[in-house]
């Protein structure tokens, strides 16, 4: 269970030289996102839809807590990331497109580094190894170093590397993004079987296709502000005419 | 704990896969010095020797006056004398036949030589190559045959040699033998391991920070439950190992290089080989781990804050340079160990090292020197934890 109560996130935007010198702009601020508010239920997805740049990583950062929110809090399994990040991160799986795997190590190696990272008690660790690596099918190549995989073969690693510390909330931030096909379906599956098994997942995209494809609930982000925040039912229900793509066009255009 | 260490061996794991950081921990240190005393020093003394055993070939241009001077040119070991007609060009027969010198007496050398006065000659040669070498060969027949006529000329005058040397100096030299070689040298071998620790650390450290940035793992580093506090640490550890590996290496091959070339270079090996006593090593690296930590804290720091491995590759290496003014300037001999430089990171150890081999450890400023780098490795430390856990560094891009 995910509960996100109000995070604003303020960047500083850096001066340039000019403006240090003679100060002919007050120092500016960057609202990267205001007073979000959403939640997520164990069993369900939560997709977060929006344009490039809306803020959609910044609000899975914060969630996971990489980044502290300017104001607002998150609670991840009931502990708030303010009070104790570490409780919460143990809770918290963390996905994105871009994660990037330790080529020079195996997928064992890696699954066992992640798991005493998170310190997972050794044989829960070696037992949870066996498991995903059988569950994933990574049998084949567990042994051989990451560097030498395949797209595909990389991609059920970082889903293993992910799940290694049986984390009740996963976020996905744009998981698929420059995958091919194949890659990408692997992610799409996995994201599916693990709300089978009940974890709280948030999953964030720009592509509409997958938004079908997964959505339980919908929250849809522009320029730092949620927008719409309800079920995907309730948004096919609203804009049932519309494709979806028409939808979420007329829902950012309603925003500006 | 657990953390750290976990770090500690997962890094280690990955450093030692990684075939560009073994050239820089491993093979560098490794081979630095064998090639510095081998590949130089031997190649050096060899050259010399082969200058020194030549045979040389003197053309003499006629007339050639015979007296004592010639006879001796043409008997002695190494020379081949062969005359020359009067009318050659001195220059030309040096340059473009196999001829090494050329030697033409005035025509009233012999006759100057008799009475008082001097017998004038001129003796063409290349200065470039070995021609130094050679030269100082001629010269020292020459200089043999006017040592003998001076004192024959001082004694039919009913005088003494003293009578044109009127002042005596003898020179006894208090510095120790270790002393001396250790101001040449002893700002010399510090360098050289300081620059091989630098180099070590330097690129597990970019690997460490900016490469983990880079492949899209800090992200998921940063999602552990790890404190972040622990994973720089394991970091840390293993920079500061591979620094002090490079290091310790380079002092092995040393070692090595001085047990295998010592016949060859044995001159060199039996100096420097009294420096190296185990107390005087073990005082050095105790100064090096400091210095190697305050390395590795602003290593790490300055590669988190790059965005990718290339950025820290060109934020890092102009660091050498830093380092090596420091370890220049305390090799100067006029540059002491004082209460002030004792304070100045590098000069000091640069400085000190100079102290422990040559012999004479003044204790005061290298106790200064241990508060000094400690206290930077420690302010290093704090800042490098303070300064990546900040948002800025770890999500610059």
């Amino acid at each position: 269970m995910i509960e996100v109560e109000g995070i604003s996130k303020i960047f500083k935007k850096a001066e340039s030289k000019k403006q240090k010198i003679y100060r002919t702009a007050p120092k500016t601020t960057f609202h990267a996102l205001d007073r979000v508010s959403f939640s997520c239920q164990p069993g369900r997805i939560y997709t977060l839809l929006g344009p490039n740049g809306a803020g959609k990583t910044t609000a899975l950062r914060i969630i996971a807590s990489m980044l502290k929110p300017s104001e607002g809090t998150v609670k991840v399994a009931g502990i708030d990331i303010n009070k104790d990040p570490r409780q919460a991160r143990s809770q918290l799986g963390f996905l994105t497109g871009s994660t990037g795997l330790y080529d020079r190590l195996t997928p064992r190696e890696t699954l066992k580094y992640f798991g005493q990272l998170h310190r997972v008690e050794p044989d829960v660790a070696q037992k949870r190894i066996d498991e995903l690596i059988e569950r994933l099918d990574i049998g084949d190549f567990a042994d051989r170093r990451v560097g030498k995989l395949s797209m595909g073969q990389t991609q059920r690693v970082s889903i293993a590397r992910t799940l290694m510390h049986d984390p009740q909330v996963i976020i996905f931030d744009e998981p698929t993004n420059g995958l091919d096909i194949l890659a990408s379906r692997t992610i799409i599956d996995w994201i599916r079987e693990c709300r089978t098994i009940g974890k709280t997942i948030i999953f964030s995209t720009h592509i509409m296709g997958e938004v079908s494809l997964l959505s339980d609930d919908l929250g849809v982000i522009h320029k730092g502000k949620l927008c719409y925040n309800d079920t995907f039912e309730n948004f096919k229900a609203e804009h049932g005419e519309h494709t979806l793509e028409d939808a979420f066009i007329s829902i950012l255009e309603g925003a500006e | 704990m657990k953390t750290i260490w976990a770090v500690f061996k997962k890094e280690g794991l990955d450093t030692i896969r990684d075939r560009r950081a073994i050239i820089s921990m491993i093979v560098i240190p490794m081979f630095i010095f064998p090639v510095i005393f081998g590949g130089l020093g031997f190649f050096a003394i060899k050259e010399v020797r082969k200058a020194q055993n030549k045979q040389v070939i003197i053309g003499l241009v006629q007339p050639i006056p015979e007296n004592a001077v010639v006879s001796a040119l043409r008997e002695t070991e190494g020379f081949t004398v062969t005359d020359l007609e009067g009318d050659v060009d001195p220059f030309d027969q040096v340059e473009n036949t196999k001829i090494d010198a050329v030697i033409v007496f005035e025509s009233d050398f012999a006759e100057a030589l008799e009475g008082a006065g001097a017998g004038k000659m001129t003796l063409y040669y290349r200065s470039t190559g070995n021609g130094g070498i050679m030269r100082s060969r001629i010269m020292s027949v020459v200089n043999d045959y006017r040592q003998e006529v001076r004192e024959s000329r001082i004694q039919s005058l009913g005088y003494s040699m003293d009578f044109i040397n009127p002042v005596d100096v003898s020179f006894e030299d208090t510095a120790t033998q270790q002393e001396q070689i250790g101001e040449a040298v002893g700002g010399f071998i510090p360098y050289i391991f300081i620059i091989l620790c630098f180099t070590g650390a330097m690129y597990p450290a970019i690997d460490l920070g900016a490469g983990e940035k880079e492949r899209g793992t800090l992200e998921t580093l940063l999602t552990s439950s790890a404190p972040l506090t622990h994973i720089l640490m394991g970091k840390l550890l293993l920079i500061i190992c591979s620094g002090l590996f490079a290091a310790g290496l380079s002092l092995t091959s040393m070692g090595f290089a001085m047990l295998s070339m010592g016949s060859m270079i044995g001159e060199f090996a039996s100096t420097i080989g009294p420096m190296l006593q185990p107390l005087n090593i073990i005082l050095f690296f105790s100064l090096l781990l400091p210095l190697t930590i305050l390395f590795a804290s602003s290593l790490l720091t300055l590669s988190f804050f790059a965005k990718s491995f290339k950025e820290a590759q060109s934020i890092i290496s102009p660091m050498v340079a830093v380092i090596i003014f420091p370890l220049v300037f305390g090799m100067m001999p006029w540059v002491k160990l004082s209460y002030v430089t004792a304070l100045i990171p590098i000069l000091n150890i640069s400085l000190a090292s100079k102290a422990i081999f040559s012999g004479n450890v003044p204790w005061g400023p290298v106790v200064v020197v241990y508060v000094s780098l400690i206290s930077f490795a420690a302010i290093g430390f704090v800042a490098c934890t303070k300064l990546v856990g900040r948002e800025s560094i770890l999500f610059r891009s």
